[in-house]
């Protein structure tokens, strides 16, 4: 251990254990670390020093976490001078320890995070466990292996304190329901039932929980596993329907080219067939083109052909008509032309005298030129009659005739049209003529029997393709449903898995944890009994090797709750026993408790006869110190419990090793040469060797450890 | 060390039998309770799982 308690530095004490004795005592007075190496191993087994646990009214009150470091007022675990002179301060210890379940390395450590930590917080601690192969710093592994060897919950047991002890006894007697009675369930091992039987019952809960999933899995795997045996009777169902349209469609497509065959072998036949067809269809829409143009031809003649046909007669007669207006326009403008000049000659006549009226010079021969004159409008008169007796018609004779004939004459495109529907009509006449002449010609090279034939081939082959076609849709519809089928079934199959929801495993798991559930229950129910009366047995024996009147006493009593009382040999109660004899009741039952538990861990007790009378104090020695005892027990033991010589000499056979505790100002002799020539200076608190010149600080209160020589 | 038997794993195999569970369910059982019996309830996850474990392997 290092800076803990009055011990500054490093000190190393060794508990080898010979096999034979048992026994380790450490004698010290007040103050000198006794209580300070028993809280060093606690500390570094758990990790917290408490302050001692006192009874109150019967029942149990816990002792406050004692700091490391702190104030001045404060009894800090770490040594005062570390704390306040140590640049970085520390703490540690080291415990090494070994029993049936192997070696164990336990090394705790705080180190000060700042200069001066003012509390714990400040403090960085570490923990590492080596246990067998296995090292770890995890705190929390690290103190599960710490718990195997020194569990925390049973410390009273064999961390005993004998200051605690009066307490303790209060708890044991009084009509309490707190007490100790858990200390002493844990010591019994009963934790491992109640929290084994916790656990299960949480593992069980999950385990309904899985079998009540499970239950729904299966509830919906059975409804999926349905639906995916339905789709696939659908799906079955298509494909045997489709398989029966592609036997179907095999067959038609069979017959189909049977038929073929069968015309490929009236090949010739065929394209004569073929041709005839080919010319009865053109036939049959030449016909309606024929009708057509006809129907065009009748309606261009309506009222138009007779009118073109006549005037082709008439137009001859229109046109000398057109003619004789013409001339007759110019006849009568001759009369008229014959007629002024004749009147016109006529009365130059008759106002003539000899001067000319044209150039108003004188005429030279007047007769001449009337008589000139007179043959003119005579020649005239001729013309005159002459042109009167040749005109046969008037122009409004004229006139008439010709608006007679018009009302005859065609439109001016009737007669092209009326001639192209002619020519239309003719020309479709003629296509149907000769088609149907074609047509026969190929009927006298074809037999009745083959166009029979043919006509019988080429029906069954148009029903037959058309039945084809027919199933070939059917397919493709039946087969355009097939891929959302498959799609489900894939679907259904991906949620199904590969494996059927199999809850028996955890039916199986529920039953097995219900039955450790009952055995650990029953165990719990029976073993308290049996174990308080295997304790009480325990401790009775116990008692009757410590007590110093064994022929009073019979033992101890311990009732359901474990509360203790002296028995006496008459069968009655001891109503008044003395503190001495509680004391020795308190450790024959924790003794008989640490023994019935199996703790397999050694025992420290701290100032062990406080409140024992001389002869306890011995027959308890003699009781834990025996060589036959199974545990090695250690005492811290105050100057006035136990006396160094005496118990040396007395139980000097039963030690392994002694210690004794002291500050520097406790020794009379030389700490070098151990020469008791010394000379002690209290105003300078030194120390001086006379022999050796050796000299000490007397003023330390950091404690030496000194072996003792047994 | 310790009592000569242990009372309290005797009990517990005894029980154990008349429930029909095998010595060696019950011996990883009540060594598993044993070790752990000191690990608060908070920190038992582990725990736990092991038994849980053992158990399946006894299915």
């Amino acid at each position: 251990m290092k800076d803990i308690g009055p011990f500054r530095g490093t000190k190393v004490i060794a508990f080898e254990d010979d096999g034979k004795k048992n026994g380790y005592a450490f004698f010290g007075a007040n103050g000198r670390g006794k209580t300070s190496i028993y809280n060093a191993m606690k500390w570094c087994l758990w990790g917290e020093v408490k302050t001692r646990v006192r009874a109150s009214r019967g029942s149990k009150i816990s002792g406050r976490r004692r700091p490391i470091v702190g104030n001045s007022d404060e009894n800090i675990l770490m040594n005062r001078e570390a704390y306040e002179n140590d640049k970085i301060q520390s703490m540690s210890v080291i415990i090494l320890a070994e029993n049936d379940n192997g070696e164990i390395q336990i090394t705790r450590e705080v180190v000060s995070k700042t200069t001066l930590p003012r509390s714990d917080d400040e403090l960085r601690e570490e923990l590492t466990v080596v246990f067998g192969d296995e090292s770890t710093s995890d705190k929390s592994r690290a103190q599960e292996l710490i718990e195997k060897f020194f569990p925390r919950e049973l410390q009273q047991f064999f961390f005993i304190d004998g200051e605690a002890l009066e307490e303790y006894t209060e708890m044991m007697e009084k009509d309490s329901t707190l007490g100790l009675k858990e200390e002493i369930e844990s010591v019994l091992r009963i934790p491992s039932m109640t929290r084994g039987i916790k656990n299960l019952e949480n593992i069980r809960k999950k385990t309904k929980a899985s079998i009540a999933i499970a239950k729904n899995n299966s509830k919906n795997f059975s409804q999926h596993e349905n639906d995916l045996i339905s789709k696939n009777k659908e799906l079955a169902s298509l494909n045997q329907e489709i398989t029966s349209l592609d036997v179907r469609i095999d067959g038609i497509k069979s017959k189909i080219a049977t038929i073929h065959e069968q015309m490929e072998e009236n090949k010739e036949m065929l394209i004569l067939f073929r041709q005839m067809e080919e010319y009865e269809t053109q036939l049959s829409s030449a016909e309606v083109q024929l009708k057509r143009s006809s129907e065009q031809r009748v309606d261009s003649f309506k009222d138009k052909a007779w009118k073109v046909m006549i005037w082709k007669r008439v137009r001859a007669i229109y046109d000398e008509c057109e003619s004789q207006v013409d001339a007759a326009n110019s006849v009568d403008f001759q009369i008229k032309n014959l007629n002024i000049q004749i009147k016109k000659s006529e009365k130059e006549i008759g106002e003539m005298n000899d001067i000319c009226s044209y150039c108003d010079q004188k005429i030279p021969d007047l007769e001449k030129y009337i008589q000139k004159k007179k043959d003119d409008i005579k020649n005239n008169k001729i013309r005159l009659k002459k042109i009167q007796e040749e005109s046969v018609l008037s122009i409004d004779e004229l006139k008439m005739k010709i608006g007679k004939i018009i009302a005859m004459k065609p439109g001016r495109t009737d007669e092209e049209r009326i001639g192209k529907s002619e020519e239309y009509w003719k020309s479709d006449i003629r296509k149907v003529k000769n088609l149907k002449e074609k047509i026969e010609k190929l009927q006298g090279k074809i037999t009745s029997e083959s166009k029979d034939l043919m006509g019988e081939l080429g029906k069954d082959l148009g029903i037959k393709e058309a039945n084809l076609r027919k199933l070939q849709i059917d397919k493709e519809n039946l087969s355009s449903k097939c891929p959302s089928i498959i799609n489900e079934i894939k679907k259904l199959e991906l949620k199904l898995g590969n494996n059927k929801p199999d809850s028996s495993s955890e039916f199986n798991m529920d039953m097995i944890i219900g039955k450790l559930i009952v055995t650990m229950k029953d165990t719990m129910e029976n073993y308290r009994e049996q174990a308080r009366s295997l304790v009480e047995e325990n401790a009775s024996e116990v008692f009757m090797q410590v007590t110093n009147a064994p022929a009073t006493f019979a033992g101890i009593k311990l009732d359901k709750e474990f509360r203790a009382q002296i028995l006496l040999k008459s069968g009655r109660i001891a109503t008044a026993p003395s503190s001495g004899m509680k004391s020795m009741m308190t450790i024959s039952i924790i003794d008989a408790l640490r023994r019935v538990s199996t703790l397999n861990a050694p025992i420290f007790f701290d100032t062990p006869g406080r409140s024992l009378d001389e002869p306890h104090k011995i027959a308890q020695l003699n009781y834990f110190w025996r060589l036959d005892h199974d545990s090695q027990f250690l005492i811290f033991a105050h100057s006035g419990e136990y006396k160094i010589d005496t118990t040396i000499n007395e139980f000097g056979d039963r030690i392994v090793s002694a210690w004794e505790l002291t500050f520097p100002g406790d020794h009379k002799k030389c700490l070098k040469c151990n020469s008791e020539n010394i000379m002690h200076s209290k105003k300078q608190n030194r120390a001086n060797c006379l022999e050796c010149e050796y000299n000490w600080d007397t003023s330390e209160e950091n404690t030496i450890i000194t072996e003792i020589k047994i | 060390m310790g009592s000569e038997s242990d009372l309290l794993e005797t009990v517990f195999f005894d029980y154990g039998r008349k429930n029909n569970l095998s010595e060696k369910l019950l011996r990883e059982v009540f060594d598993l309770l044993i070790d752990t019996q000191f690990i608060p309830e908070g920190e038992r996850e582990h725990i736990e799982a092991q038994l849980k474990k053992i158990i399946k392997n006894h299915i």
